[in-house]
């Protein structure tokens, strides 16, 4: 039953490619929108249909790309990443802008749980935090693989090396999916990702080094 | 400022598609309330004393000590925070941690994160998370329907 639910991206990328957004991306270039500033709107123009799977009612809210340089691995007890965002870019229907060059890192991952604390700044000039929390789970992952990490022995006067990589989805394919929590300054047209659940999708990609994250809001 | 940006990463063809799969649905039952007023806000305090989960893990709610530690913001809006064991009717223990909003309108969403034993026949839960959709059930139960994020 596991290993059938574990990634459908490919299914899923289908479908998008079918139909999905083709309509309502590229108006999302660039300029702001009006209806990106007022959160109770439904179905306004400019916005993305709103769909629904197995009772959730869900919308594209904008997509990020983050990008990366260095990565170090902690071998702690339970394992931990630093990999800092170097910048990136915020695109679609309701923010666009930028990451904050060097604003934050991952500190979770190293096959643990996410855990990335960085800053945007939306095209207005608002700063905007996000904690994006969520899983990059290996296809095919044995769970009962996980418990006692072993790592070979040091050389006598060897220097430890911390430094890995993470490969592009298309080598190894992952099911990376995030639940970013925001925090946006409440008197700005942000202010409904102060209160709305999103989901996120996370993507590879190599050359450069970078994740492009599509996120949802939950209706 | 010329910062980092791969124009073809803006294809719409890479607005990635989600999906979501009925996982299970817990319902919960509050014996006591209470509520304080803290510098962060209101904290609401629920005990939860008994419930079930239905679907792909069936069982109850432990029904001693866990809770919900929510906290009323200014704005109206609650950061919900919960903490739940589930036993199966094998008697295998499941952990839930719910964490989301709750909205003067209704709005009651949630990011579950799950763990099981590596052992355990729910050991498909381990590195998801899940999203919940809250209701009321009742005066004092709530039921949050689960789905695996696809």
């Amino acid at each position: 039953m596991s290993g059938n639910g574990l990634d459908r991206r490919e299914l899923l990328l289908g479908l998008a490619a079918a139909g999905g957004f083709a309509a309502a991306a590229p108006a999302a270039m660039g300029q702001p929108q009006a209806s990106g500033t007022n959160g109770a709107a439904n179905g306004a123009a400019g916005l993305p249909p709103v769909r629904e799977m197995a009772g959730v009612r869900y919308r594209w809210a904008f997509s990020v790309s983050v990008f990366f340089k260095e990565r170090v691995a902690i071998e702690a007890p339970y394992r931990r990443a630093f990999v800092p965002a170097i910048g990136g870019d915020i695109w679609g229907p309701r923010l666009q802008g930028e990451v904050v060059p060097y604003g934050g890192a991952d500190f979770g991952g190293g096959g643990g749980p996410l855990d990335a604390h960085y800053m945007f700044r939306a095209s207005d000039g608002h700063l905007i935090y996000i904690n994006n929390r969520g899983y990059m789970r290996r296809v095919g992952w044995d769970p009962s693989t996980a418990l006692d990490r072993r790592l070979p022995p040091l050389a006598e006067g060897e220097r430890i090396t911390q430094d890995f990589i993470a490969p592009a989805d298309s080598e190894v394919p992952l099911r990376m999916r995030t639940s970013p929590f925001f925090d946006a300054p409440a008197d700005s047209p942000h202010d409904w990702m102060n209160h709305t659940l999103f989901i996120g999708h996370g993507l590879r990609r190599m050359d450069p080094d970078r994740t492009v994250f599509t996120y949802y809001e939950v209706l | 400022m010329a910062n980092l940006a791969i124009p073809t990463d803006r294809d719409p063809a890479l607005v990635a598609d989600v999906g979501f799969a009925p996982a299970f649905s817990v319902t919960l039952e509050y014996d006591e309330q209470a509520q304080m007023q803290t510098p962060r806000g209101g904290r609401i305090y629920h005990r939860i004393a008994g419930g079930s989960v239905s679907g792909r893990i069936t069982g109850t709610v432990y029904p001693t000590g866990a809770g919900e530690y929510s906290l009323q913001r200014g704005d109206g809006v609650i950061d919900h925070r919960g903490y739940v064991l589930l036993r199966d009717e094998a008697g295998e223990w499941v952990y839930l941690h719910n964490m989301g909003y709750q909205r003067p309108d209704g709005y009651f969403r949630v990011t579950s994160w799950v763990d099981a034993d590596v052992r355990s026949r729910h050991s498909w839960v381990l590195g998801l998370f899940f999203i919940g959709i809250g209701r009321p059930a009742g005066p004092k139960s709530v039921t949050i329907d689960y789905c695996e994020v696809l």
